[in-house]
């Protein structure tokens, strides 16, 4: 039997929510009564007994003395015996479920609540905010994507260059690839999460490290900077983090946009205060969020075990940090291990996969240019990376953070589209990552003196003009365009934001209030103050679309023949590594280094 | 032996119910090992007052005792508790629980907030074999404290400052709340509430026509006030209410009980189908005092002695302030009862 | 590590005061912000900005209460249980 609502302001004057509300009930084909505003407590009684209703809502803002109007309310309510048939609930701006409670209404309905949840309450039945309407799924970005090279040239290049690779590394090996075989191979996940000894794996482990790492398997040493957490901490962390999904809304800050996916970092150094942070972004909207470890991992063979805080920038990789942290996470956020540089990137691919991440993070040019590990050894764990990416099916973006050494957009990507390519080949799905930034190139080119719309924008064009692949702008978007002003930060933001979003592209990275400070940690504050700003952007724009101007598409065809021309010049080559050597890619004047890390560790199988 | 069920009812917030309730627990743990289950018919348990902003007391429970609480406040609460079932009821805090306390520690009391609700949890809590089940009272609500056995009502300068207008008041409700059971006699009509000019009249007619009349739900105190206009008509005759909760929520207090009176002295008995024990009455010196300057609220207190001797002359049952007295007054009050049930 | 008062145990990591101090130069800003939050009681402090323009500074000066890696208060919020007097 269809149920009659009767809705109730309770305030002197008619309240717009509750008008809503109505509109909503009737439009689902409900019976509702709205009675007008400032009717006596009995009165409002008497209109429910009149009207036969089945639910009542009622609505007033709040103050000292309303309190006590609504509590005689509900009690002359459950006097008259329409307790025993009608179901009360009280709505408005300050209502908590606290104070529904105590005032004896059966639901709240405070801000945020949906027709929804209105709705189900009429019907009786449980509303559990747990449903997909407001919890979010976690998405793919690279579906519907064929990676397919539209320029006919660059296509013929990158075959060439995928080719060159493959060969290339075929039968080598490193010490970062025999331990991610070992991680991959030997190390049990679900035997490790259940607590029981993986000695078989360890034992080999420990041999293909660096010493400071072997220590710790062998004699219990610790890295200097890091410190265990007890028992008794992670279980305080688990109340902690259960309190704290209570009333966790996830929301959607894209408003009528589908994208771009927000990512936001996080790397304290502490996996405690990662998660503090971790819960705040995904309360004010991010997507996704990215982990951020100390660079003396970068440079150390192997990966320490326990659940560990650091003391600097950075929390490190380990097993028990990674699930600890994972744990945290709502089921819809995007969880970004990343493996781009350094000495454990394949293992660390091994172990996203293990633990449950959602994406990684590989790119050969960056790391052995920008990064410091020795190129040959970059190639051949690159590879492998890409190999187990494909097999845990992890997304990978591949990064251009050359481009803040100085080297030019259309040298990083080239870099960035071999490795993409190779990713194809592979059965990998990768991500483009170039840089929205005030980058060395332009600062002396001058292609940001005006604007930073339209060099960004070129960038976008001339990526889509050769390869159909999903593209997420970092990182963070407008770096470099940020001083330490809250409001300048914020809205630089929102403007990248902004122009991201009428881009089209599929995911950003978006940075704090606090990216320019250096003196000290992210604070949870300042990563509100984007999200917020990033919003408004979204909010401000919805669907509508900017002019580009005239250079935009001149710098676009320009990126293209940079890129063809680079190409050329590493196709003749013939010799990948060797090109990273000899500057292709970005050279010493544009501040690009051949890496040192792990020279000499390349060798036969 | 049956569940003997306590109310602690308050005429207002920040009246004192919770100290009542920490109190007479405090007794209940020195005293001779009765069995408590505790319920609330609200929301207690907050660290500061949820409008003032002031901070509220929390209750403290023990092992052994046995609870009945919404989901929710339990994840706030340091207590932890066995689980034994559910009770079935759902509250805007999530669906209430009933476990026995097996952590000590502070507990945040929420539970089924109305009449039927309650009478299902406690039914349930008796099954269960307790001696003492206690149910704190929210705000000022009275209704569903009519499962109670008992009451025990917390009153204070929060409900109001002026000492002899509270005392007055509070004689008043002592008085309402202790109206004595009425039997039905001879033609016996019925009515559900009296809350318009169309509910009068129904009632009147039937009124006319017969001896007792029965009135299940409740009355506005604009109509109260008509039947006793008009109580030349009806001399003579019975009106029985369900309970003495659902006269005291008919309207300013003071005012229904003058009409109640004219109501006597004009030949009509009113009674109620259900008594209510009123076992004593506590005050608190405490109100929350609004800084008009600041835009909040400050503690203040009246004079508390003026405020026990007043109170104490103007109700007819035992007081106390247990802040100064402890809780040792009360309790006894509740256990001369027990003996007495 | 101090703390002014209980309801510091709530600040997950740090407290930032937005101002604008009447001042001379972009230094004399900076030192007076810096006093201004000693003297609240605050001791791991730090100008995250600063920017002198035309009568004064502009500010935002940080109080970290907790770093990466200390014990966390807001860990231990749910009280321990004990029965007040």
């Amino acid at each position: 039997m269809a149920k009659k609502i009767l809705l109730a302001p309770v305030d002197p004057v008619h309240d717009i929510g509750l008008k809503m509300v109505n509109r909503g009930l009737r439009e689902a084909g409900y019976d509702t009564v709205l009675l007008p505003p400032d009717l006596s407590t009995e009165e409002i009684i008497q209109a429910i007994i009149d009207e036969k209703a089945d639910t009542a809502v009622l609505s007033r803002t709040l103050g000292y003395g309303v309190a006590n109007l609504l509590a005689r309310f509900v009690d002359l309510a459950d006097a008259a015996g329409i307790r025993e048939k009608v179901r009360i609930a009280i709505g408005g701006m300050a209502v908590r479920p606290e104070l529904a409670q105590e005032l004896g209404f059966d639901a709240s309905f405070g801000p945020g609540s949906t027709v929804e949840e209105t709705i189900a309450f009429v019907e009786g039945k449980e509303f559990i905010k747990d449903t997909n309407l407001s919890r979010k799924q976690a998405r793919d970005m690279t579906e519907g994507y064929s990676y397919k090279v539209k320029h006919g040239r660059i296509g013929e290049l990158l075959e060439k260059t995928t080719d060159m690779i493959l060969a290339w590394t075929e039968g080598k090996t490193s010490p970062g690839v025999e331990r991610a075989i070992l991680r991959d191979e030997l190390w049990d996940v679900n035997k490790w999460r259940g607590g029981q000894p993986t000695t078989g794996f360890f034992s080999e482990y420990a041999g293909l490290c660096d010493e400071i790492v072997r220590n710790y398997y062998e004699k219990g040493e610790l890295h200097p900077k890091t410190r265990r957490f007890t028992d008794k901490d992670v279980e305080k962390l688990r109340a902690h983090v259960e309190r704290s999904r209570v009333d966790l809304q996830t929301p959607s800050i894209q408003h009528t946009l589908k994208k771009p996916i927000i990512f936001n970092q996080y790397g304290t150094g502490c996996p405690y205060m990662d998660i503090a942070h971790i819960k705040a972004s995904e309360a004010y909207g991010a997507d996704g969020v990215v982990h951020f470890d100390p660079s003396w991992g970068a440079r150390t063979e192997g990966f320490f075990d326990g659940f560990l805080t650091h003391q600097e920038d950075g929390t490190v990789i380990t097993p028990d940090n990674l699930m600890h942290i994972c744990e945290s996470l709502e089921k819809g956020t995007l969880w970004q291990v990343r493996a781009h540089r350094g000495l454990n990137t394949p293992e660390t691919v091994v172990l996203a996969g293990k633990l449950g991440a959602h994406l990684t993070k590989i790119n050969i040019c960056y790391g052995s240019l920008g990064a410091g590990t020795e190129p040959a050894r970059l190639t051949v764990d690159g590879v492998a990376s890409i190999r187990y990416a494909a097999k845990y099916k992890l997304p990978f973006d591949v990064v251009t953070n050359e481009e803040l050494c100085g080297v030019p957009a259309y040298k990083a990507f080239a870099g960035m589209l071999i490795v993409a390519h190779l990713g194809a080949a592979l059965g990998g799905r990768s991500i483009l990552q170039p840089l929205f930034c005030y980058s060395p190139e332009v600062m002396i080119s001058g292609q940001m003196e005006d604007n930073y719309v339209d060099f960004n924008a070129a960038k976008i064009t001339a990526l889509r003009s050769i390869m159909d692949a999903p593209i997420w702008p970092g990182a963070p978007i407008g770096f470099l365009t940020q001083d330490e002003d809250r409001v300048q930060s914020s809205t630089t933001t929102a403007l990248h934001t902004g122009l991201a979003a009428m881009l089209g592209v599929d995911a950003i990275s978006i940075a704090s209030s606090d990216e320019a400070y250096s003196g000290g940690p992210i604070t949870v504050p300042s990563k509100v103050d984007t999200l917020r700003s990033a919003a408004e952007s979204f909010r401000f724009f919805g669907q509508s679309r900017m002019e580009l101007g005239r250079n935009a598409v001149q710098w676009s065809e320009e990126i293209v023949s940079g890129i063809e021309s680079v190409l050329e010049q590493v196709v003749e080559k013939g010799d990948f590594v060797q090109a990273l050597y000899d500057g292709i890619l970005g050279n010493r004047e544009d501040g690009a280094y051949p890496g040192r890390n792990g020279l000499n560790t390349v060798t036969q199988k | 032996m049956k569940t003997l069920v306590i109310g602690i009812a308050g005429t207002a917030k920040n009246t004192g119910k919770t100290t009542t309730l920490s109190s007479i627990l405090k007794e209940i743990k020195k005293g001779p090992g009765l069995s408590l289950a505790l319920t609330s018919i609200g929301y207690d348990g907050e660290s500061f007052d949820n409008v003032t902003g002031l901070p509220k007391p929390r209750i403290h429970v023990r092992p052994g005792a046995l609870v009945a609480v919404s989901e929710r406040g339990l994840l706030f609460s340091s207590a932890k508790l066995e689980l034994i079932r559910e009770a079935g009821v759902m509250t805007p805090m999530g669906k209430v629980v009933i476990g026995r306390v097996v952590k000590q520690g502070k507990l945040v009391l929420a539970g089924p907030n109305n009449r039927r609700e309650l009478r299902l949890v406690l039914d349930q809590l008796e099954a269960l074999g307790v001696d003492i089940t206690i149910v704190d009272g929210a705000l000022s609500r009275i209704a569903p404290m009519v499962e109670a056995d008992a009451l025990v009502l917390s009153t204070g300068a929060s409900r109001c400052r002026e000492i002899p207008r509270l005392a007055e008041e509070s004689g008043c409700m002592a008085d309402i709340l202790t109206t004595p059971a009425l039997e039905s006699r001879g033609r016996v009509e019925q009515v559900a509430s009296i809350l318009n000019q169309a509910g009068f009249n129904a009632f009147f007619e039937k009124c006319l026509a017969a001896d007792t009349v029965r009135i299940q739900g409740v009355i506005g105190e604009k109509l109260l006030a008509m039947i006793a206009d008009r109580s030349a008509q009806l001399v003579g005759k019975h009106l029985v209410f369900g309970d003495p909760m659902k006269l005291l929520l008919a309207g300013e207090i003071k005012s229904v009980h003058r009409i109640l009176d004219t109501l006597e002295k004009g030949g009509i008995r009113v009674g109620v189908e259900k008594q209510v024990r009123l076992l004593a009455v506590t005050v608190n010196p405490y109100f929350p005092k609004y800084r008009y300057n600041k835009g909040d609220y400050e503690a203040d207190y009246v004079d508390k002695d003026e405020l026990l001797r007043s109170i104490t002359e103007s109700v007819r049952v035992p007081c106390f302030d247990v802040v100064a007295q402890g809780g040792q007054g009360v309790f006894g009050e509740l256990m001369r009862f027990r003996d007495s049930f | 590590m101090m703390v002014v008062s209980d309801v510091f145990a709530h600040v997950v990591d740090a407290l930032d005061v937005e101002t604008f101090l009447v001042c001379m130069s972009e230094n004399e800003g900076k030192n007076l912000a810096l006093t201004m939050m000693k003297d609240m009681g605050f001791q791991d402090v730090d100008v995250v900005f600063v920017k002198f323009q035309g009568s004064g500074a502009r500010v935002r000066v940080r109080a970290y209460i907790n770093r990466p890696g200390d014990k966390y208060p807001w860990l231990d919020l749910e009280d321990t249980g004990e029965e007040e007097s």
